[in-house]
């Protein structure tokens, strides 16, 4: 269950970062290469969350995911275990990336739009994801 | 205490055996998870292999701490019933440091004294040394993740499985993107070690509070926030290999430390009494000038003593010749079909452009402006409008007037000595070229190698001095 909150359009004053999540079902995809589906949207500096939408992947490639960010102009991907070749790649591209996340989705929303999220060095998040997957 | 220490073995020995310590020893990676495939525990080897701290791994599903191919492509736990023998797959994981690691995946359930299924065990063997197959003729063009035939290439071919059947500290030296990291890893797995972890430190990301405990690990209480004892980098790398990468950049204190432990291969942890034995090579690499960081006093020259038994130095790309070719239609053929693209081949024109560059950045920037290139090209061939637009404009003697680092020694040697602080640059170049066409006696190819240039820059150069004839 998402705590952001949903709104139908962006105010152009209020900074917007788009994010794009690998998913595996509702929760962050263990690899970045192999994810099925991606789930993309706009999360306002305020924490709302617009442009909500969930991409079916024709194929599980990190190439097709590394073009889907670029094409969706994509500023922050969050994602789970990712290739040093593919992080590098999208870092240049200046897209930030935050790997070593898991879990539910909307858990990394909350995260993002809480400005809490960061780098995958941090020590991982156990107890949310200890309850999320089975 | 941790609560992984209060796992134990009872009736197995006289006394009791605590779990992790008895899984600790063994130098595959083994993981064990209950019913519902969270993780109870992971033993050091598989610290070493997928970065992650037997805490910060229990009670996580098994796939977002091994992250491996099969977790998403058909887990072969759910072919594990309580009759099933272990299963057996050849896999891949990516681990927190982002590499890709194949590995050969082993689960067998475990089961209770009613024979109910209470969960599994995996092992993670390392696969790595099993898949780089080297060969030894030395007239390959590829040693690992290394592609080459030049001269200077094959001469680092050739000693890389000599310097891998020794067991003293290797010291690799080289301009950034030559290869040191690759060069680290295929004396890792050329060597004895190669079954044992390869773990790779890099001295100059962490600050130095944390640098140390990191590699030498410390004490539950040893200081504020230590809640639990870390084994460190070097008790990880046990009976394998530690690639400790910028070296140039470790603070003095760790220095001592390290210096210290390459004496005797005692470890002492933050807050520990007790020194602990490690069988550990230590590879270090670096693209700084260590000898003149001595005289600075900014690196300990005992510790360069120890790490320099067996050096290395990588050439930079502008003096391996016809690699730089080689890599680009690598690069070229690598990259175009990741991007879907058409293109087959780098046009004469920009393939000029790209032979006279220097590279500073060397591979790395090589590989860069191709990728870049691919990207940009539309067509089937690359030219010089796909190329980044600071290789159009680069101007060498942009960068030697600049003091930037020249690979070319013999550019030096040129320099003009004579009332040269006199001269301007256009005239110095002049009087280089001249000196080169002299030493050269008229050959313009041997006078554009002596000079470190390409034939169409000293061409070029010549043509703008009206030397050409």
């Amino acid at each position: 269950m998402k705590k952001v909150k949903k709104i139908s359009s962006s105010a152009p004053s209020v900074i917007a970062t788009k994010i794009l999540i690998p998913l595996s079902g509702d929760d962050v995809a263990p690899r970045f290469d192999l994810a099925p589906e991606a789930f993309v949207a706009v999360i306002r500096s305020d924490g709302l969350l617009t442009e909500e939408r969930t991409i079916i992947l024709p194929e599980a490639s990190a190439e097709a995911l590394c073009h889907l960010v670029l094409a969706e102009k994509v500023d922050l991907v969050v994602c789970c275990g990712i290739e040093d070749e593919y992080y590098q790649y999208l870092k240049w591209k200046k897209v930030r990336v935050i790997d070593s996340e898991m879990g539910p989705y909307s858990r990394v929303l909350d995260k993002v739009a809480g400005g809490t999220i960061s780098n995958g060095e941090t020590p991982l998040d156990a107890e949310a994801t200890r309850s999320s997957k089975k | 205490m941790s609560p992984f220490r209060k796992l134990q073995i009872k009736g197995f020995c006289d006394s009791p055996i605590a779990l992790p310590q008895f899984l600790d020893e063994i130098p595959v990676g083994i993981m064990v998870f209950n019913a519902d495939r969270k993780v109870i525990l992971i033993n050091r080897a598989l610290e070493a292999l997928t970065g992650f701290l037997p805490q910060e791994a229990k009670g996580i599903p098994c796939c977002y701490v091994l992250r491996s191919n099969l977790c998403m492509q058909g887990c072969q736990l759910k072919l594990i019933g309580r009759k099933s023998e272990p299963v057996c797959s050849e896999a891949n994981i990516i681990n927190k440091n982002r590499q890709k690691i194949p590995v050969r995946l082993t689960s067998g359930p475990i089961l209770d004294n009613n024979a109910n299924l209470v969960g599994f065990i995996e092992s993670v063997e390392d696969m790595r040394s099993a898949e780089d197959p080297i060969d030894e003729s030395g007239k390959t063009f590829l040693f690992g993740k290394l592609i080459g035939r030049s001269q200077e290439i094959q001469r680092i071919f050739r000693v890389i499985p000599v310097i891998a059947q020794t067991d003293s500290s290797v010291l690799i030296t080289g301009q950034t993107g030559t290869g040191k990291d690759f060069v680290a890893e295929a004396i890792h797995h050329a060597s004895s070690r190669a079954k044992g972890p390869f773990i790779k430190v890099n001295c100059g990301a962490l600050p130095e509070s944390l640098l140390e405990s990191e590699l030498f690990g410390h004490q539950k209480g040893a200081f504020t926030g230590a809640v639990e004892s870390k084994p460190g980098r070097f008790r990880l790398a046990h009976n394998g290999s530690l690639y400790l990468t910028e070296i140039g950049d470790l603070p003095l204190s760790l220095q001592v430390k390290l210096l210290s432990f390459l004496d005797d291969k005692v470890l002492h942890p933050l807050g520990s009494t007790k020194g602990i034995h490690v069988d550990v090579r230590v590879i270090a690499a670096t693209h700084r000038n260590l000898e003149q960081m001595v005289r600075e006093g900014r690196f300990r020259e005992d510790l360069l003593f120890r790490l320099n038994v067996v050096r290395l130095q990588l050439p930079p790309l502008v003096k391996r010749g016809d690699d730089i070719k080689m890599l680009m239609d690598h690069f070229l053929q690598t990259f175009s079909p990741r991007f879907k693209k058409k293109v087959t081949e780098v046009g004469e024109e920009a393939k000029h452009i790209l032979l006279d560059y220097p590279y500073p950045g060397n591979v790395r920037e090589l590989r860069n402006i191709v990728e870049y290139a691919v990207n940009v090209c539309e067509g089937t061939r690359i030219k010089p409008e796909h190329l980044p637009a600071y290789i159009l404009e680069y101007e060498p003697q942009e960068q030697e007037i600049n003091g930037v680092q020249d690979s070319s020694p013999t550019f030096f040697s040129f320099r003009p000595s004579d009332g040269g602080s006199d001269l301007s640059w256009v005239e110095a170049e002049r009087k280089m070229i001249m000196d080169a066409m002299v030493k050269a006696q008229g050959r313009r190819g041997d006078a554009a190698r002596i000079l470190g240039w390409g034939r169409s820059t000293l061409w070029r150069k010549m043509k703008r001095h009206g030397l050409s004839s």
